[in-house]
């Protein structure tokens, strides 16, 4: 009986030293940030930029090393994502909206975005809707006003674009003939310039060349400040609500991570941005961050979930 | 402009420039000859290298592998018949005969000429075009890319003769294959059998790998022997020089394969495997003796080898005008000059001279320098000739499937590559002919994508094709191309009664 | 082209493995087609198109390779030169039983590979293959498998940095 409470509470001071060892270790050995995409896209240099600086930000100064998984439009690195362990050894950046339209859309995919656990925002690219130089098209009242559908270029339905702009033009209320299949938002920017049809929709630093050159025409950004003169804001044109529509670069770590650990990784994120190195890459490729915390990221996907609640039109076909 | 392109070579001088191309054609060269690898694969692995790089030495490298790859590829499609990179499977055709009649020497200097050439040209069809860049790309939009796919599905079926109709079935098999996969016009994904890995539809560099690769080798298995026929002893590796000078005496085979491969450079996402089958096939139709094709007609080999060289030119008119790739290679390209904060666009030949006339020198030099190289070594190389096929065979064999899980490091993608070789086999067996189906495997996508876009553009109308003159044109010409050999035939008996 | 004179008759004993090809194209194209019907108009419209001109020609081929008057018509239709690649005729002439341990080769290379991984199947395959199937001696045999895993590993493990595949055995997915 003695024997046998002294061996019940040896292990539980054991178990406790595991339990406390375990938390006080993370991380003890490298960890892995996927990308989901090729080496040498915007997703990939941000990524492996925050990588690079991430590791002296955490404790007992792990590697965080990048990997890409490129794949179906990032479907592959978000399934490696809801695979991996809850551990905290396995995080990706997240493309919002883009990894959550498909689930949102009916397709079957090996993920649920809404179990990710987030870990930060690394940037935001703000789209823009941009029309040719050579439009009569001007405003938004003019998109309202045209007589006819307007004709927007994009790449496939259920991507980020299509999608962006299908929320466009449902809040705003103006008809929309979709010409789908290009394979970039370059190409149908350039399909736009060539006459192929009206208007296209794609983040800021996408068009700032062809707005430059007067090749397009911006009719409204999607910023909190407009960065194209003469330009308004989607708040300036009366559609508050729509403020921050286009591209947002997450991260996230497994479903499971428990919620220290995941401060840990939202921590390390924010100072590894906020270090010089970030900072003067950032200036230097004219890629600014957009930083924000695990849990303003949380917030800021219920917010991008509520507006496609409210308008399940703009995920449904429309032609 | 003339500062920047002096510029651009006089970084070729210095010590450093030099080494980075050195060592870009390097690379160039032996992945280009490794059936599975290839300049996408090569350049990927150097970005993380050139980090730490400033951007025109970073640009010599990458425009050093790309200048190289296409000839390193020639070299085993003419020792192998098996092609180092796609757009080397029409070298097969004739390179591969000769090298059986102990000409290999003699294929792999014209090729190199060719190459060196056929780079050359391509950059200099560039820079003429480089001030209208912008309204070239303009004009070709959806209803054009319609009807270049279908000037070359149709080229291909008819350069297939007396296996046409088996030509025709392995097309149809290819384009049934474009089909696999996430459909960019409608956004859902299309026999994929809710299997993942073919959400990507099915992937070229293993599907090639295994249907030239695999198959050639379990089919020399068969043939055993070694690849030059006839007794070891009698056996000469014959003159390079034969090679290099044959290359002049056929200049208008040069020049045109090289517009060839320029203008098809151009289209985004068509490359070199078109370019350079398409430079093949209008030789052979033009010339006055067709039946010598496929025989070790050198021609055959000055040809295609001009055009795939040529492509690197015309890949960079899309790219430079509006920063969309003009090839796989190009995308890359771009994405190394985002990360050294350069913003590709309309705009990048008004800001960034410097670093495209580094890419530029860097890709002519590249071609020049690896047929140097190319021709120094021939003659070693062209002793693989004689190594028994049951050493080459299983060599090959591992070699080209560890560079296929190397690209992704996907076993996936050597299952692809295994099942394509037994299916490729299959096709030399029974005459299916391979080169339509992977000419229509590339084509497919863009022909379908371009036509449902057309479609919409056009509001549903089929007048959007005919009421723009180039597409308008383009369809005339498919429709004579086909009936070429009809009216070469109905022409020739007319001569025949008169 | 090329033709012996057994082909082209129609009590040939090879007809039925002639028309084998056909057949088999032809119920892919047929598998192609109903699952090209289970997609939306727009996804399905040339899909359809190319699958119902693969039954056509399928159809062609298959009566072409009869060896009847009317399938030697469909032939002699459809002549000319190939372009290109040598006829498969060298190889029709061997045994079904060799040209099926030639295609079994890679293919046990390649489920080798997926247990062990690459460096230790290459020297296997490339030994074996030379010694028993390339009848040569077991020094020539043991010399290429050195040669091709020494290049392997050289190029790809210590050159490129590349992850050669380990095998599932040993930690691979």
């Amino acid at each position: 009986m003695k024997s046998k409470i002294i061996l019940s509470t040896a292990a539980a001071f054991v178990a406790a030293g595991f339990v406390g060892n375990a938390q006080a270790a993370f991380p003890e050995k490298d960890i892995t940030f996927l990308i989901p995409f090729s080496p040498g896209g915007g997703m990939d240099s941000t990524s492996r930029q925050v990588a690079k600086n991430m590791g002296k930000y955490l404790p007992n100064k792990v590697n965080v090393v990048p990997k890409n998984v490129p794949g179906a439009g990032g479907r592959k690195g978000y399934g490696l994502l809801a695979k991996a362990g809850g551990d905290g050894y396995t995080i990706s950046v997240i493309n919002m909206p883009g990894a959550i339209i498909p689930q949102l859309t009916g397709q079957k995919v090996n993920f649920d975005v809404t179990k990710f656990v987030w870990v930060g925002r690394m940037s935001t690219s703000p789209y823009l809707f941009g029309v040719s130089g050579k439009s009569s098209i001007k405003t938004v009242a003019d998109l309202k006003n045209l007589g006819r559908s307007v004709k927007v270029l994009s790449t496939g339905f259920g991507s980020t674009a299509y999608t962006g702009a299908s929320i466009f033009k449902t809040v705003v209320g103006f008809p929309v003939q979709f010409v789908t299949g290009y394979k970039g938002s370059k190409q149908y920017i350039v399909g736009v310039v060539r006459g192929d049809g009206d208007a296209g929709i794609a983040p800021t630093q996408t068009f700032n060349k062809f707005v430059k050159s007067g090749d397009i025409h911006g009719v409204v950004t999607f910023e909190e400040k407009s960065s194209f003169k003469g330009v308004p804001t989607i708040a300036e044109a009366g559609y508050p609500e729509l403020t921050g529509l286009g591209v947002e670069r997450m991260v996230a770590a497994a479903p499971g991570t428990p919620a220290n650990i995941a401060k840990i990784l939202s921590d390390a994120v924010g100072k590894a941005i906020a270090d010089t190195d970030s900072q003067a890459w950032a200036k230097k490729t004219r890629r600014p961050f957009g930083h924000l915390s695990g849990a303003d990221t949380q917030a800021a996907v219920d917010k991008a979930l509520a507006i496609f609640k409210k308008y399940p039109a703009a995920l449904a076909k429309s032609n | 402009m003339f500062e920047s392109a002096t510029e651009a070579l006089a970084l070729l001088f210095t010590l450093k420039g030099s080494l980075y191309l050195c060592l870009g054609v390097g690379i160039g060269l032996v992945f280009g000859a490794i059936p599975g690898l290839g300049g996408t694969t090569a350049i990927a692995l150097l970005i993380p290298l050139t980090f730490g790089m400033q951007p025109a030495e970073a640009i010599t490298l990458i425009g050093g592998v790309m200048g190289s790859v296409a000839f390193g590829g020639s070299i085993s499609a003419i020792l192998l018949n098996t092609p180092g990179i796609a757009p080397n499977a029409a070298t097969c055709f004739d390179g591969f005969p000769l090298a059986q009649q102990g000409k290999a020497g003699m294929a792999i200097g014209a090729a190199a000429t060719a190459s060196s050439l056929g780079g050359i040209l391509g950059v200099a069809i560039l820079m003429a075009v480089i001030p209208i860049a912008k309204e070239i790309v303009l004009l070709f939009g959806p209803p054009e890319f319609f009807a270049l796919a279908i000037l070359g599905l149709g080229a291909i079926a008819l350069s297939t003769g007396g296996k046409f109709l088996r030509g025709l079935i392995a097309g149809g098999v290819g384009l049934a294959l474009a089909f696999v996969g996430l459909d960019a016009v409608n956004g859902g994904d299309r026999f994929t059998g809710d299997v993942e890995y073919l959400l990507d539809g099915v992937r070229l560099v293993p599907t090639l790998t295994g249907v030239f690769a695999i198959a050639e080798m379990i089919n020399l298995t068969l043939k055993g022997g070694r690849v030059v026929s006839g007794d070891g002893a009698s056996m000469k590796i014959s003159r390079v020089s034969d090679g290099i000078v044959s290359v002049f005496r056929n200049v208008p085979i040069l020049l045109r394969g090289s517009a060839i491969g320029a203008f098809i450079g151009a289209i985004p996402g068509v490359g070199g495997t078109v370019a350079s089958f398409l430079s093949y096939a209008s030789t052979v139709q033009a010339s006055k003796n067709p039946e010598s094709f496929g025989t070790g007609n050198i021609q055959g080999v000055i040809a295609p080898e001009s055009a795939n060289n040529a492509k690197d030119g015309g890949a960079l008119i899309p790219t430079l005008a509006f920063g969309i790739p003009g090839s796989a290679e190009m995308a890359i390209f771009l994405g190394v000059l985002i990360l050294h904060g350069l913003e590709p666009g309309p705009m990048m030949l008004v800001e960034h001279e410097g670093v495209v006339f580094s890419l530029i020198v860097a890709v002519a030099s590249a071609a020049i320098l690896a047929s140097i190289i190319g021709l120094i070594l021939a003659r070693w190389l062209s002793l693989i000739t004689l190594v028994d096929v049951h050493i080459l065979a299983p060599t090959v064999v591992a070699v080209a499937l560890v560079g296929v899980y190397a690209l992704h490091n996907s076993m996936g993608d050597v299952a692809v590559a295994m099942i394509f070789g037994i299916i490729g086999f299959l096709m030399i067996r029974y005459d299916y002919p391979r080169i339509t189906a992977v000419i229509a495997l590339v084509l497919g996508e863009l022909a379908e994508r371009s036509y449902h876009q057309s479609m919409m553009i056009g509001d549903g109308s089929y007048s959007i094709f005919y009421g723009r003159p180039i597409s308008a044109v383009l369809l005339i010409a498919t429709v004579l191309i086909i009936l070429s050999p009809s009216i070469r035939g109905w022409l020739r008996n007319r001569k025949r009664e008169a | 082209m090329a033709d012996s004179a057994g082909m082209n008759s129609p009590h040939s004993d090879k007809m039925i493995l002639n028309l084998l090809p056909p057949l088999i194209v032809s119920a892919f194209a047929v598998i192609f087609l109903t699952w090209s019907y289970t997609y939306d108009q727009k996804a399905q419209q040339v899909p359809v198109l190319v699958g119902w001109s693969l039954i056509v020609l399928c159809v062609l081929d298959l009566v072409a390779a009869t060896g009847t008057a009317l399938g030697n018509g469909i032939k002699t239709f459809f002549t000319g030169t190939i372009v290109g690649e040598a006829s498969g005729e060298a190889v029709a002439a061997q045994p079904m039983r060799k040209v099926l341990v030639a295609m079994v080769w890679p293919v046990a290379f390649v489920v080798l590979v997926y247990f062990v991984g690459f460096l230790i199947s290459i020297p296997i395959y490339v030994f074996t293959f030379v010694v028993f199937q390339g009848r040569k001696s077991v020094k020539v045999g043991a010399w290429s498998a050195v040669a091709a895993t020494a290049f392997t590993w050289i190029v790809f493990s210590q050159l490129m940095q590349y992850e050669v595949f380990p095998g599932l055995l040993f930690g691979g997915q």
